[in-house]
């Protein structure tokens, strides 16, 4: 199975100083709070250090059951400013995928403008990686909405 | 397309064939498991199962004695990739941040609260 690669960017203006932008972002607590994809998912931080050559260990999955888990690893923290980190999403001894993530935190006129790089790559193919369960649930969720409010 | 389409939302407008397809999301499973929590006869779910392979939703095939039934990806979204799912992940985590950033900011400044 060949691997699968891609890049995206997402950019976003917080009403939030850089200070309370970081803080959100590197919070243990605050981070388990807005990783799980959904309200059904959980994300736990077992390791959690934050600094040039730092680490992180985290599980997550579906609350029932949090069988992935990710390393992570940060490569550059530049306090308040930028961050570059990248995450190895395990299941047993199984890799997943791996994502190179970099985050920009610049002062706006309303407040941080965050801006967001990740190179992704799945190792094993593009129907069923962590996230895919989430991913469907949301889809089905999305789904059942829609029909609902045709109905 | 749109008599795909219209053909799916019509299979998932029923509560026991939602409540099938997202039992289906954790892995497939004979009939006989997914009928069990439903108060009908075979017969009846059955014809949900049919609904929802007419549609496209799931496949069944037959192994040994017993029919297994099991999820059509493509269904909900043949054009969602691996990438899609990670920006729709991330999208939702800015989403979240957003709100907590909000959150510590109005705890550590109070004032930048009264005044929005």
């Amino acid at each position: 199975m060949s691997f699968q690669s891609d890049h995206f960017t997402l950019e976003r203006t917080i009403v939030a100083s850089p200070a309370s932008v970081w803080t959100a972002f590197f919070d243990a607590e605050a981070r388990s709070i807005w990783s799980p994809p959904s309200p059904d998912e959980v994300f736990e931080v077992l390791e959690h250090d934050p600094r040039d050559g730092g680490t992180g260990l985290h599980r997550c999955g579906p609350i029932s059951d949090p069988t992935f888990m990710v390393e992570t690893r940060y490569h550059k923290v530049d306090d308040r400013r930028a961050v570059s980190f990248t995450e190895l999403v395990r299941k047993g001894e199984t890799p997943l995928a791996v994502a190179q993530i970099g985050v920009n935190f610049a002062s706006s006129e309303a407040g941080t403008r965050l801006t967001l790089d990740v190179f992704t790559t799945s190792f094993v193919g593009d129907g069923m990686l962590a996230g895919t369960r989430g991913g469907w649930a949301t889809s089905i969720e999305n789904f059942a909405h829609y029909v609902e409010d045709r109905t | 397309m749109a008599n795909q389409m219209d053909m799916l939302f019509a299979a998932l407008a029923d509560q026991t064939r939602r409540d099938v397809v997202e039992r289906l999301t954790r892995g497939e499973a004979p009939i006989k498991e997914l009928a069990a929590p439903h108060d009908m006869a075979l017969p009846s779910f059955l014809k949900h199962i049919d609904r929802l392979e007419d549609a496209g939703v799931v496949t069944t095939r037959k192994v040994g004695r017993q029919r297994i039934v099991a999820l059509t990806p493509q269904a909900f979204g043949p054009a969602e990739t691996w990438i899609d799912r990670q920006k729709r992940v991330w999208e939702g985590r800015l989403d979240r941040l957003e709100a907590v950033a909000k959150r510590i900011e109005a705890e550590t400044n109070p004032f930048l609260e009264e005044d929005t």
